[in-house]
C-alpha cells in the first residue's frame, strides 16, 4: 500500500516528536506509533484511507500508549521520563489533528536528542534513522551490515541512554555544536552507504538516500538565520554530487572509477541542485564540507574525465589538508596532484604518509604504474589486495595487478 | 492465601482512551495505593493490564485440531476486564478490603486460588 508508505515517510518523524513531547518517553512513543501504523495497514485496506491520515495515526497511537501506561501502572513499572518543558507537553497533549489543526513540528528536538553527545556516533546515526526517519530496525541492520537482533539491542541501549535527557532545543553555541553533530551523523550514514568496509554489497545507495533526507529535514526545521546553515547547504551539495553518480559507479557488480564512469548515467538534476546550493557559498569562508563539495562539483561539471580542471582541484585539496591535517585528504590530494603535475609529484606527497587499510598502497600502486616503476607497483598491489576487505574493490585491484603481467 | 483480583467495567477500553489526564492520573494513584496496602499485609505476586478483548482468541472445547478458534473473549459481555492482580494476603476479607482502593470505575472480582 503505497499511500501508507508515503504517510510513513512524510509523517513519522513529526508524529513521533509530538508523542515524545506528550508522553516524555522514546520507547512508548515509538512502540505506540509503530503499532498505529501496523493497525493502519489492516484498517485502511479494509475501510479505505481516512481523510486525515495523520490524525487517525495520532489518535490510534495515543490509545495504544494509554493502554501501555495503564498496564505499567498496574505492574508498577516506573521508567525515567525525558525532561520536557511543561508548556510543550501541554501543547502536544491538546493537538487534535482531526479538527484540522496542523501538527506542530517538534522534529528539531528529536533530531537534536538523537545527536546527544553521550551516544557513540554510529549508535546516534542508527537511532536517528529509526526515530526521525522511521526506517525499520531490520533495514537499519542491513544498512549497517549487522544482524537485526544486534541492531535492535543497540537501539534499545541508545534509547535507554537518553531516557532522562532534555527534549529541548538549546541555543547559541550549544545548538551549533549539536547541529554539527547531526551533520556528522548524516555524513557518516552517507559514507557508510558508499564505502562499506566489507562484504559484497558495494553500493547501498538507499542508506545514502536516507542520509540526504536527514540533512533535508534538518535544514527545514532549523530556526531562520541559524549560523551554521551555510555549512549544511555545503554538506547537502556534497552528498548530492556524490549520490548523483550512483548509477555509474557499478557495472556488472564491478566498481567503476570516476574517470571511467559513463557520465550520461549521472543524475544531472541532482548535480544542478547541488551547484545552485554552492553558488552563494563561494564568497563565504571555507569549511571541510564546502571544500569537498567544490572538489566534487569540479568533477561534476567536467564533460569528460580529460576536461577535469586538476589545477583547481589540487588547490582546494591543499586548502582542505591545511584545514583538517587529515592523512586521507593528503592521499586524495596526492592523486589529484599526480593528475595535474605527473605521477612523480603525486608519489612525493605519499612518501611520508602512514595510513591503515588498502587505499594508500592501492593509490601508490596506480602512481607507480604511471611512473613506469612496474616492479614496485606489483608489490604495492599485493599489499593493497591483502588489506582490502571489500569483495568488489578487491576484485578491481586484482584486475589491475594482473594487467601488469607477470615478472 | 492467594487471590486473583480482576477489574472490569462496561466499555472499559473506550472509556479509558477518552479519560482526561487528571482522571488517568487518579487511576494510576489508586493502583499505587492498592499495591502499597497489599504490601502492608502480604505481597503483590503479579499484576498486568490486558489488551482489548478484540485481540483475544477463544479456543473452544474439543481435542487437538478439532478445537474451534474464534476471535474475541469467551464471554461477550458489556463488562470488559482491563487487568488483574495475583496477590498473597492473609484472608478473603483482607483481599476484599484492599480491593476497595482500586480505581472507582471498576467492578472487582476477588477469587481465592485453590491452594496446592
Amino acid at each position: 500500500m503505497t499511500e501508507l508508505e508515503d504517510v510513513w515517510r512524510d509523517e513519522w518523524g513529526r508524529l513521533l516528536a509530538l508523542l515524545v513531547a506528550q508522553f516524555r518517553r522514546l520507547d512508548l512513543a515509538e512502540d505506540g506509533l509503530g503499532d498505529a501504523f501496523a493497525a493502519a495497514a489492516d484498517a485502511w485496506r479494509r475501510d479505505g484511507v481516512p481523510d486525515n491520515p495523520a490524525a487517525w495515526l495520532l489518535t490510534s497511537a495515543r490509545r495504544r500508549i494509554f493502554d501501555r501506561l495503564r498496564s505499567e501502572a498496574i505492574a508498577r513499572r516506573k521508567l525515567p521520563l525525558l525532561q520536557v518543558d511543561m508548556a510543550l507537553t501541554e501543547e502536544a497533549r491538546t493537538v487534535m489533528a482531526d479538527a484540522g489543526e496542523s501538527v506542530v513540528d517538534e522534529r528539531l528536538r528529536l533530531v537534536l536528542l538523537c545527536a546527544h553527545p553521550s551516544l557513540a556516533p554510529e549508535h546516534a546515526a542508527a537511532l536517528t534513522l529509526r526515530l526521525v526517519l522511521g526506517v525499520s530496525t531490520a533495514d537499519i541492520a542491513r544498512l549497517f551490515l549487522v544482524p537485526t537482533p544486534t541492531m535492535a539491542a543497540r537501539l534499545t541501549r541508545a534509547r535507554k541512554a537518553l531516557s532522562g535527557e532534555r527534549f529541548a532545543v538549546p541555543s547559541g553555541a550549544e545548538l551549533e555544536a549539536r547541529v554539527a553533530t547531526v551533520a556528522e551523523i548524516g555524513y557518516l550514514a552517507f559514507t557508510s552507504g558508499y564505502a562499506p568496509g566489507s562484504g559484497v554489497d558495494l553500493v547501498r545507495a538507499d542508506l545514502a538516500g536516507e542520509a540526504i533526507r536527514l540533512v533535508r529535514v534538518l535544514r527545514s526545521v532549523l530556526p531562520a538565520g541559524f549560523a551554521g546553515a551555510a555549512d549544511l547547504d555545503a554538506l547537502l551539495a556534497l552528498m548530492l554530487l556524490q549520490h548523483a553518480r550512483r548509477d555509474a559507479r557499478v557495472s556488472d557488480g564491478r566498481l567503476v572509477l570516476l574517470p571511467d564512469q559513463d557520465r550520461s548515467l549521472w543524475r544531472h538534476d541532482e548535480i544542478a541542485e547541488a551547484l545552485a546550493l554552492l553558488r552563494p557559498l563561494l564568497v563565504s569562508g571555507s569549511t571541510p564540507y564546502l571544500l569537498q563539495a567544490l572538489i566534487a562539483a569540479e568533477h561534476a561539471v567536467a564533460a569528460t574525465a580529460a576536461d577535469t580542471d586538476w589545477a583547481r582541484i589540487t588547490g582546494w585539496y591543499a586548502e582542505l589538508e591545511a584545514l583538517t591535517g587529515s592523512p586521507v585528504v593528503r592521499l586524495n590530494r596526492a592523486v589529484a596532484v599526480a593528475e595535474a603535475d605527473g605521477p612523480h609529484a603525486g608519489l612525493r606527497l605519499l612518501e611520508d604518509l602512514d595510513l591503515p587499510g588498502h587505499r594508500l598502497p592501492a593509490a601508490r600502486a596506480e602512481l607507480l604504474v604511471r611512473a613506469g616503476r612496474t616492479e614496485e607497483a606489483r608489490t604495492s598491489y599485493r599489499l593493497a589486495i591483502e588489506r582490502c576487505g571489500n569483495d568488489a574493490e578487491r576484485a578491481h585491484l586484482e584486475v589491475r595487478a594482473r594487467s601488469l603481467g607477470t615478472e | 492465601m492467594r487471590f486473583l483480583v480482576t477489574m472490569a467495567e462496561p466499555r472499559h477500553y473506550d472509556r479509558w482512551a477518552g479519560l482526561s489526564d487528571d482522571d488517568r492520573a487518579a487511576a494510576f494513584a489508586a493502583f499505587e495505593k492498592y499495591a502499597a496496602a497489599v504490601a502492608g499485609r502480604g505481597e503483590v505476586l503479579a499484576g498486568e493490564g490486558l489488551a482489548h478483548p478484540g485481540e483475544a482468541r477463544t479456543v473452544g472445547p474439543g481435542s487437538g485440531e478439532s478445537r474451534a478458534v474464534t476471535d474475541g473473549p469467551y464471554a461477550e459481555t458489556a463488562e470488559q476486564i482491563g487487568g488483574f492482580f495475583l496477590v498473597e494476603l492473609p484472608d478473603l476479607e483482607a483481599a476484599v478490603t484492599t480491593s476497595r482502593l482500586l480505581p472507582e470505575a471498576f467492578s472487582i472480582e476477588v477469587r481465592p486460588v485453590v491452594p496446592g
